[in-house]
């Protein structure tokens, strides 16, 4: 599905190059289920941002689905992350003005479908994580566990292919948590490609493989 | 898609209530401002616009230059003008003039009197040419021939009641001859925002035929270069260009006027120019005007304060989204994530400040509707019912388009430009260059509210010294009595001296005198003289004023040199007063050398008995001009009467059963000459009153922006606080790092509003003759203001934060 080569990420600090990835190089494929495990600071987020197409590189390539993804320009790649990429967050990040059914539609609006379309789309969606009656609630009437179970459904209802999250259980308790894995263990069954970012072992179990990071670099 | 902008910029606005209130209570005010101010401008533009021609019609006017030098600016000119100009010039396809004629007028049938001002002498023509529109009688006959009046409906109903008018009779004075006219047309009351008050008009011929009664045979109303009375308006062919056309008159007045005799002996020029039909409400001021016209000036710079009061509101809009921008952020980042193009973003805060001005807008349409009756009634036009011209309102969406637009674009930009990357890491920080906007932006308002209110102290100023300046002569408790016009010289003179004396036998009547004009009056008498003496001096032009023996004393006008008349000298028909101006311009050394000195008019020689100190004939927007006095005994515009203050209303009584005792032909009208004198004031005092309700409104909308700002200001520094106040901070420490930025911003904007106003109004001063010095302390005392006012707005803000228990404000971290 996707393959990193010799990829690097820095920042200029004072005049000097700091280096946040270094040479790093993946290769995933489709139906894998990976987790990225590492100490703080060690440049995660990064990598889930770079492969994500949220952030540039500053070395290498990256190819995802066959498209080179480092030659492509901006509209190409939005084109590109916002048809095949689903992003969960640790905070959330849901829209405080939007209710959850609004919330969750967003994502097709921005990807100009009918409206009729969109409906059943965010029905189906809200029936199979089973918060149809919180639909016209906002953010701020939920608690943490439901309002991630939102944000993922909001990730999914692309029907993207690849689904990244970034500690998606760092705000929730170990319950919650355990809900929300076993909801990506069924999504992967199901063939979406999930590639998540985890301080807990147990939910890194959950995954297929394990990268470890250790100051911008893939431990072997 | 839209409708999911609309309904998250609904719920924004809802949910950020405080600041959509402020923004709304600015946009509104501003808004509402905008259009009362588009409306007064609408009407004053509207002047002369019914008139469907209007495009081809112009005014001529005249300057007179003596020496080369420019002496008399009138509004009105020959007669013989207008029919020269249609015989000579192809693109001259009509002409019309008009002179001033007011009188008595007697219902025939009846026998009841009316004394009736603004009508005219007026050609056939002025029908078609001024747009006057005929309910009555034949429009393409009414006024040719002699002896013929049309007039206006609410006259119509004045002189016969109910019914028709025309075939009636009314007997009429104008020009102290009694003549029978035959009403041949009613006129629809002519609109009030046209540059002339149309009541009635006499037939042109019958000036001629009065002349010819009078033993004039020189039909000087068809063929006169001298008598400059006359209004005269050309009707241009469609397609004339009339810069072009007004270039061919210099030549014009070289053939008919320059070269006459007269005006070669005494180094006279005369050059016409022309003004657009629609532009003399607006920009034509000279002599002889037939109303007092409005001013463009303060037209134009109340546009400009419309335009800034909205910006204002405009600017506060900018700056409070700009500002909160960090609150929009992470929104705008996950929207990105999510798939959002930049467009979408800005469509979607476009829709957002867009709501936000619509709603402002209908609020505003509404108070608008509501006060128009109040600010018109207190600016004094009867405008209502124009409300806005289309072209205003086209103007008006325009600039409410372009400044929802313009304040909507730059904030939908900062805010859709945010990277989500560096929103979801949390490294998100305002910019500094919105920052730096943000600043500019806070100065150009304070600014501007500077420069009003600095403008509206400096207007009550001079509208102050105007006042309170010494006149040169006794204005008090001066009762003004005009002159029974209507009575015919012979009947007249007989009763004139009885009415006086037996009035001068009432205790509280100190003094009653005649003259041809009166203090607050422009002087239309004028005369081209020349100081006798051995070095051949100039003629130089002297308004005149013609007094009976007790004016100079009634007045207690200040003799310098010489006497004044008296009834002890024989001679003093032929004696004249002059004033220092005259005295100065007339080339007499001094004011002891004038008296002896004669001066010359044509062929008549007179000699100055005494000197007047000068004094203020007109308000003091006007110079003092050289004036030469003359006794007149047989005067009678205006009698001046001195009352004492007890008992006024009985002697108020007294004056008008004597005048009917002495003049039953003609019913008595008088007023205060104080009152009627300060007239001349009411205009700019209205200036300074608009000017200072502005002035306000601007300020206010100013510091809704400095109170969102300080507000959030606080807001985002309340843990800061908290830390400060737990290490031993004091509330004074506290509220100084609070305003202490905005304070700098202000003081910016004092320094660039003091060149901005003076600039502006010592070129407003100008227009005035007898003016104030702008003071420094003006601007002191107007930058007090705006600094107390938006230290005020800050403080009000802070003080929550200053006075709260750190350890709360810690806690919520
Ligand atoms: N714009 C930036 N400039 C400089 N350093 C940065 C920037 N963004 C992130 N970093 C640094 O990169 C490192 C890796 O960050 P991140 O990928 O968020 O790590 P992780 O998610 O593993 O905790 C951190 O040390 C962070 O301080
Ligand atoms: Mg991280």
């Amino acid at each position: 599905m996707l393959e990193l080569k010799h990829i690097s990420k820095w920042y200029n600090v004072g005049g000097k190059p700091t280096f946040i990835l270094k040479d790093i190089n993946l290769k995933i494929n489709d139906g894998e289920f990976v987790s990225i495990m590492g100490p703080s600071g060690s440049g995660k987020s990064t990598l889930l941002h770079i492969i994500g197409m949220l952030d540039d590189a500053s070395e290498g390539e990256y190819n995802f689905m066959d498209q080179a993804v480092h030659t492509l320009r901006e509209k190409q790649r939005s084109q590109l992350y916002k048809q095949h990429i689903g992003f969960v967050f640790q905070a959330y990040h849901l829209i405080d003005e939007l209710t959850v059914y609004e919330n969750i539609e967003t994502p097709l609006i921005y990807q100009n479908i009918k409206s009729s379309e969109r409906k059943a789309m965010v029905a189906d969606i809200l029936d199979r994580f089973q918060i149809v009656g919180k639909k016209d609630l906002f953010p701020t009437q939920l608690s943490g566990g439901q309002q991630q179970l939102v944000g993922i459904a909001r990730a999914l209802i692309a029907k993207p292919r690849l689904l990244l999250a970034d500690e998606p259980t760092g705000n929730l308790n170990s319950r919650q948590g355990e809900e929300i894995m076993d909801l990506f263990k069924q999504l992967n069954k199901d063939g979406v490609t999930i590639i998540q970012v985890t301080h807990s072992e147990k939910n890194a179990g959950y995954g297929s493989h394990i990268i470890n990071l250790l100051d911008g670099r893939v431990e072997q | 898609m839209f409708k999911n902008y609309w309904k998250t910029a609904f719920r924004n606005i809802i949910k950020r209530k405080g600041y959509s209130l402020l923004n709304i209570a600015g946009l509104t005010i501003g808004m509402t401002c905008c259009l009362l101010i588009f409306h007064y401008v609408a009407y004053e533009k509207s002047y002369d616009r019914f008139n469907k021609q209007a495009g081809n019609i112009v005014r001529l006017r005249l300057d007179t230059y003596q020496n080369g030098v420019l002496a008399w600016k009138s509004a009105t000119i020959y007669p013989a003008i207008g029919p020269a100009l249609k015989k000579d010039y192809p693109e001259v396809q009509n002409f019309c003039r008009l002179m001033d004629a007011e009188g008595l007028f007697i219902n025939e049938a009846t026998n009841a009197k009316f004394n009736e001002t603004k009508g005219y002498f007026a050609d056939q023509s002025s029908i078609g040419i001024l747009g006057i529109e005929l309910l009555e009688g034949t429009a393409g006959e009414a006024l040719t021939g002699p002896n013929k009046i049309v007039i206006s409906e609410t006259l119509a109903k004045k002189f016969f009641g109910s019914g028709k008018a025309v075939g009636k009779r009314v007997s009429g004075n104008a020009v102290s001859r009694l003549v029978s006219y035959e009403v041949t047309g009613v006129m629809k009351d002519y609109p009030v925002n046209s540059h002339l008050d149309i009541r009635y008009l006499l037939s042109y011929p019958t000036l001629g035929s009065i002349l010819r009664l009078g033993g004039d045979s020189s039909n000087a109303t068809e063929t006169s270069f001298g008598w400059y009375d006359f209004y005269t308006y050309l009707q241009l062919r469609p397609g004339t260009d009339p810069d072009q056309f007004e270039k061919k008159l210099p030549d014009f007045c070289n053939r008919y006027i320059n070269n006459n005799q007269w005006n070669k002996t005494n180094n006279r020029k005369a050059a016409l120019h022309i003004i657009p039909l629609t532009d003399i409400h607006l920009h034509s001021n000279y002599n002889q005007e037939a109303e007092v016209n409005g001013n463009g000036q303060a037209v134009g710079f109340l546009f400009l304060v419309a335009i800034f009061i909205i910006g204002i509101a405009w600017i506060n809009y900018i700056n409070l989204s700009t500002a909160r921008s960090v609150e929009r952020a992470r929104e705008v980042g996950v929207r990105k994530v999510l798939g959002a193009a930049r467009s979408s973003l800005v469509y979607q805060f476009l829709a957002e400040s867009f709501l936000l001005n619509l709603f402002s807008f209908l609020l505003s349409l509404l108070l608008f509707y509501l006060l128009l009756p109040s600010f018109d009634h207190f600016v004094g036009k009867d405008a209502t019912g124009i409300g806005l011209t289309s072209r205003y309102w086209q103007l008006f969406m325009a600039v409410f388009i372009g400044g929802t637009l313009l304040s909507g674009i730059y904030p939908a930009f900062v805010l859709s430009g945010f990277q989500p990357i560096k929103v979801l890491k949390g490294i998100f920080k305002n910019s500094s260059g919105g920052l730096v906007l943000r600043k500019g932006l806070i100065v150009v308002q304070f600014m501007t509210s500077v420069v009003l209110i600095a403008g509206t102290i400096i207007v009550y100023q001079q509208v102050t010294f105007m006042r309170q300046q010494q006149l040169g002569f006794n204005i008090d408790q001066t009762l003004i009595v005009e002159g029974a016009g209507s009575i015919p010289d012979s009947l007249y003179n007989p009763a004139a001296e009885p009415f006086k004396t037996e009035l001068l036998r009432q205790s509280n009547i100190k003094s009653v005198t005649a003259s041809s004009s009166i203090m607050g009056d422009e002087i239309l008498w004028t005369n081209s003289f020349k100081r006798i003496g051995p070095d051949n001096p100039s003629a130089i032009t002297l308004y005149i004023l013609g007094v009976d023996y007790d004016f100079i004393s009634a007045y207690g006008l200040h003799l310098l040199a010489g006497r004044s008349f008296s009834k002890d000298y024989g001679t003093d028909a032929r004696s004249v007063l002059l004033n220092e101006e005259a005295v100065r311009q007339l080339g007499f050394g001094s004011t002891s050398q004038a008296i002896g000195g004669k001066v010359k008019r044509n062929r008549d020689t007179l000699t100055v008995c005494g000197v007047v100190a000068n004094y203020h004939h007109q308000g003091l927007q006007k110079a003092i001009e050289p004036m030469l006095i003359l006794l007149t005994n047989e005067q009678r515009t205006y009698y001046s009467v001195k009352v004492s203050t007890d008992r006024l209303p009985a002697t108020i009584a007294h004056i008008s059963s004597t005048w009917n005792k002495y003049f039953p032909a003609h019913p008595i009208s008088y007023s205060f000459l104080d009152e009627k004198f300060d007239q001349q004031y009411k205009a700019d005092e209205l200036f300074g009153k608009v000017f200072s309700i502005f002035a306000f409104l601007a300020i206010l909308i100013a510091s809704f922006g400095l109170l969102g700002l300080s507000a959030y200001n606080v807001l985002q520094r309340t843990k800061e606080i908290g830390v400060r106040k737990v290490l031993g901070a004091n509330s004074q420490q506290i509220l100084l790092l609070l305003s202490k930025d905005f304070l700098k911003l202000i003081l910016v904007a004092l320094l660039l509003a003091i060149p901005v106003c003076w600039y502006i109004m010592y070129h407003w001063l100008q227009d005035f003759a007898f003016r104030i010095h702008i003071a420094w302390w003006v601007f002191a005392i107007a930058g007090c203001l705006a600094l107390l006012i938006a230290l005020a707005t800050i403080v009000l803000q802070s003080m929550r934060a200053v006075l709260e228990n750190p350890v709360r404000s810690l806690r919520t971290e």
